[in-house]
């Protein structure tokens, strides 16, 4: 049976008892066989559980902590600022538009919506400039303004009407001619693009589920974009996290692609691989997986680019990652702002079947492989 | 002057190693969701900036934020992360000292048993108070609950490894000195 004391001799080993209660059970350990066995015992215990050591290696821990300086986007850090109210938001149109996409579950159509009104006006735009154009010309018997250039380009047709010609002839040069004054498919970067994007959708592909056609289609926007001049814009970060979700962000992505950073694919691996272990582990609770979300939908354009790059290049095992990476990379950015238990627990379900985190681990530090 | 990056990078260089000491332990032995756990401890800490804690808390807050993804941990897939560590271990690249590396890989090995006996409250506390040093109020902090709870739960901790273990290793020992 033990002492009373032996309570305070736990505490005194501690350091927790006042100078007289210490005093006090001193004493007592003096003359108590049991209380003295007990402090010998609890020394005993520390040295044995502080000699502990886990031995993380040099590397690993720089590694983790690149990754997680690395996590510090500039979507990031406006959520902290939104969230802790330190300044007024200045969010612009887009954003607030964006924003109020987001809100409601519309965001796919309205998005959509919203491309094809674009696309109509400039459409029509177009078709009447021309006319105009064409009318100006035949009334005042001026030029073309092919014939009008100087130094014509290399796709300046030689036979180009000089006003008033048939509707097909006019609709000819609609299509042929960009903001670049050139024809799509004479440049050698965009006969290459043109051909990504036949090659996105060979004749006899399997049918794809709705995700993956989405994604597929997501492609093909984003390699049209490439046909177009490349802006001057600064090369930064893209800054998504207004965007309502990742299957309705096909508008934002055609102003935002252009400034989306290079990265390595072991450095994306890297980050996936963050997004996912911080999916797995997030409570509901905590902050309803908004950051994950966000950091999916960012991930999720350097994937599809990456992947595309990998499939270019013949690198099957790293497309065939990124392949299984991006389905669950969708799904996080499509969660709704209060995710259903059962909803997150399906996609972590996934992750771990896809066994994911490991296969991302273990690409990432192999950056010459990967 | 130091930049916010460098200011963190001196944080997590100082507390990264005995916050996956504390984990490791916690989880009983699986090292790479230690690492994992004190990887997401410290975003999260990165995350929250100048939302977060105050310098001086940074360490009491991170353990607190640990030890709740370590319960998370402990919840589930017990099973597939014995199996990934024992994976992970496997494919470990050789050590230099194997003499040294047994006699280490021993003395985890009777630390995790006498851990393993002690329910989760007392093994976290106990934890804090002897691999970090720190106070019962500190550790009440960590653990947010009282420190007449966290009192009782070390000396509970330690009265349970008395029962199993310190008559055995007294024993053990009074034998080698005779």
């Amino acid at each position: 049976m033990s002492c009373d004391w032996t309570e305070k001799v736990s505490l005194l080993v501690d350091g927790e008892l006042a100078g007289g209660e210490a005093d006090a059970a001193r004493s007592h350990i003096e003359a108590c066989d049991e209380c003295r066995a007990a402090r010998v015992d609890f020394l005993l215990f520390r040295r044995q559980i502080s000699s502990y050591s886990a031995e993380a290696s040099v590397a690993a821990r720089r590694r983790a902590l690149e990754a997680i300086l690395s996590s510090k986007t500039p979507a990031a850090q406006a959520r902290v600022r939104e969230e802790s109210g330190a300044w007024p938001s200045r969010a612009g149109w887009r954003e607030r538009v964006a924003g109020a996409f987001a809100r409601v579950r519309l965001a796919p159509a309205a998005a959509l919506l919203a491309l094809v009104v674009v696309a109509l006006g400039l459409s029509v735009y177009m078709t009447s400039r021309r006319e105009t154009q064409t009318a100006r010309d035949t009334s005042f018997g001026t030029p073309s303004r092919e014939s009008a250039s100087a130094t014509p380009s290399p796709s300046t047709r030689s036979d180009a009407p000089t006003g008033g010609g048939a509707l097909k002839e006019k609709e000819d040069e609609r299509v042929a001619e960009n903001p670049s004054g050139k024809r799509v498919g004479e440049n050698p970067s965009e006969k290459r693009a043109v051909v990504a994007v036949v090659r996105n959708t060979p004749p006899n592909a399997p049918r794809m589920d709705r995700r993956r056609r989405r994604t597929q289609s997501r492609d093909a926007t984003q390699v049209i974009a490439a046909t177009e001049p490349e802006q001057k814009s600064p090369r930064v970060e893209p800054s998504l996290e207004n965007v309502g979700g990742a299957t309705t962000a096909s508008a934002a992505m055609v102003s935002d692609r252009a400034r989306v950073a290079p990265l390595d694919a072991g450095r994306h691996a890297e980050q996936a691989q963050l997004l996912l272990r911080s999916f797995r582990n997030a409570r509901l609770s905590d902050d309803d997986l908004a950051y994950e979300r966000e950091r999916s939908k960012r991930l999720l354009y350097r994937n599809i680019v990456l992947r595309r790059e990998a499939a270019s290049k013949g690198e099957a095992r790293v497309e065939g990652l990124l392949d299984r990476l991006e389905p669950i990379l969708i799904d996080i950015a499509n969660l709704p702002d209060k995710p259903a238990k059962e909803e997150v627990a399906s996609i972590r379900e996934r992750v771990r079947k896809k066994n994911l985190v490991v296969s991302l681990q273990a690409a990432a530090p192999r950056r010459r492989d990967f | 002057m130091k930049s916010e990056d460098d200011e963190f990078a001196e944080l997590f260089d100082e507390f990264h190693p005995s916050l996956c000491r504390f984990l490791e332990c916690l989880l009983g032995g699986a090292r790479a969701a230690a690492e994992d756990i004190a990887q997401e401890s410290f975003l999260r800490l990165y995350r929250a900036g100048t939302d977060g804690p105050p310098q001086a808390e940074a360490r009491f807050w991170l353990f607190r934020v640990a030890r709740n993804l370590a319960l998370n941990e402990l919840s589930r897939g017990h099973t597939r992360r014995r199996l990934l560590d024992r994976v992970v271990e496997m494919f470990a690249p050789q050590k230099k000292d194997p003499e040294r590396e047994y006699e280490a890989a021993e003395r985890r090995a009777v630390v995790m048993e006498m851990l393993k006996l002690l329910p989760e409250q007392q093994r976290a506390a106990l934890l804090l108070r002897e691999q970090e040093e720190m106070s019962y109020r500190e550790i009440a902090e960590v653990l947010c609950v009282s420190e007449a709870k966290v009192k009782v739960d070390i000396f509970r901790a330690r009265e349970r490894l008395r029962e199993r273990w310190g008559r055995t290793h007294s024993s053990a020992a009074g034998a080698a000195n005779r």
